[in-house]
Order: structure tokens, then C-alpha cells, then sequence
């Protein structure tokens, strides 16, 4: 029952600033459907899209972000995918550690996985029941 | 053209007197952090100190925060904020740990009579 319709995410966005809020408000509107801290979600997924808009292309060069979300049994399941030159998670970017430790810090699990073919982010938030985690 | 929908950030300035106070009403990330920047730059406001009210403000990211700290240094005890209790700014405060190193507050009034203050002693 975890799986509505309608409320599974496969969003792809064009690698601009615009796009920040767009796939915030997508994402927070399925881990409100079911049950999920919608704040807290919203704001990991900003971060790691926010990265993508920032590092993923070159300057002038265009290119899409796409944003995957489902809810599971073991939680909600967040994906950011680029087709970037790759992100540099050792980067001294300004914005960069700070978003990424609020990632890892916000979500349950998170994994960070880049090559030269492009970036992804994978962050599952634990279910409603929070701080009552089923074993 | 949905995916183009402009986003709302709107900031109110007042100065009185040695005092900056800037509302910020609207979302801050990557899109309106230029924005928000440019309206705390404290060169714009003449030397006086700064307020920032967040309370209208419903989302903010690291975009946002970069700003707010990057003013706090500059300014230090002529600065301070103000943000609303259990709001989203505030925990993002806390999940950063700059709350120890912000002057917050829950009113602007209070806000203003520390900053003002601070310019004093400085």
C-alpha cells in the first residue's frame, strides 16, 4: 500500500537556478502523501539539485536534472541524477561541504556516486513513525 | 513554461536610526540568494548596523545561509537576526551549528537595541 498512484516522482529539469524550488515543491508534496517530514526532505533535495544546477555542466553548456522519489517500505527514497563532468566531492566550492554534510545529516542514508558520465545522490528518509524504527 | 514560474522574494528596508532592518518575505535558495545578498550588502546602508527578519521567510537553504554568515562576519556585534520559533530557518540554523555564533531574536525591537548597542561599543 505504499505505492499510490499518482504519488511516485520521475521529474526531469533543465540545470538552472528556477529549477531549486520546482523539484523542492514535487518532492516535498510526495513525502507529505505519505507521511514523511516534508521540511527536512525538501531541503536535503534542494541541496543535492542545488549542487547539480552549481557543478554538474560547464558554464554555457546545457543539460537536465532528474528527480526520482517513491516511497518504500524501509522509507522514502530520494533520487538526483546529472549527466555532468562529474562532481567533485572534495571540492573547496563555496556551498558545497555545507550542503553536503546537511544531506547526510537530514537523511537516514545517504551515497554520493560520480563519474565522468555524471553525478548521483541517493537519500532514503525513515518513515512517519519517527524515532520508532522498525527492526 | 512551468518549470520557468519566477520565484517571490521580496525585502522591506528601514532605517532608523543607526539601524538597518531588513524583512525578508519569500524563499531563499540558489534563485534569490543574488537577491538577498545584495539587499544585506552593508554598503548599501550607509555603515548602520543590521536587523535581518526572517520570520516571513518560509525556506531558506545553504544559498541563503552562506549570505547570512558572511554578513555576521563582517559586522559581528553590529548584526543580528530574527527568526521565529520552530520555524524552518531556525532548524536550519541548528542542523548547521550556527545558532552559537548568530545574535537571534524573536522581535525585531530587541533585535534593533542590540545592534545599535554593538555600534556604540565598537
Amino acid at each position: 500500500m505504499e505505492h499510490e498512484a499518482g504519488a511516485e516522482l520521475d521529474l526531469t529539469l533543465p540545470s538552472e537556478p528556477a529549477s531549486v524550488a520546482v523539484a523542492r515543491r514535487a518532492v516535498e508534496r510526495v513525502a507529505a502523501a505519505h507521511g514523511f517530514e516534508a521540511g527536512d526532505v525538501g531541503l536535503a533535495v534542494t541541496e543535492a539539485v542545488t549542487n547539480a544546477v552549481l557543478h554538474a555542466y560547464p558554464k554555457g553548456r546545457s543539460g537536465t536534472i532528474r528527480v526520482l522519489a517513491h516511497a518504500t517500505p524501509d522509507g522514502l527514497e530520494v533520487e538526483v541524477l546529472d549527466s555532468g563532468s562529474g562532481m567533485r566531492l572534495n571540492s573547496t566550492s563555496r556551498g558545497l561541504g555545507v550542503g553536503i554534510a546537511l544531506i547526510t545529516r537530514l537523511a537516514t542514508d545517504a551515497s554520493f556516486s560520480s563519474s565522468e558520465r555524471g553525478t548521483r545522490v541517493r537519500m532514503t528518509f525513515a518513515g512517519a513513525a519517527q524515532g520508532a524504527p522498525v527492526s | 513554461m512551468t518549470g520557468r514560474r519566477p520565484q517571490q522574494l521580496s525585502i522591506e528596508v528601514e532605517h532608523v536610526g543607526t539601524v538597518a532592518i531588513v524583512a525578508a518575505n519569500g524563499e531563499v535558495d540558489l534563485a534569490t540568494a543574488d537577491e538577498f545578498a545584495n539587499a544585506l550588502d552593508p554598503d548599501r546602508h550607509d555603515g548602520r548596523g543590521l536587523v535581518l527578519d526572517l520570520r516571513s521567510v518560509p525556506f531558506m537553504d545553504s544559498s541563503g545561509l552562506a549570505v547570512v554568515v558572511r554578513v555576521a562576519d563582517r559586522l559581528r556585534d553590529r548584526f543580528a537576526v530574527v527568526v521565529a520559533e520552530g520555524s524552518p530557518v531556525e532548524r536550519l540554523f541548528e542542523l548547521t551549528e550556527v545558532l552559537g555564533s548568530l545574535s537571534a531574536f524573536r522581535d525585531t525591537g530587541a533585535a534593533a537595541e542590540a545592534v545599535a548597542a554593538g555600534g556604540a561599543g565598537a
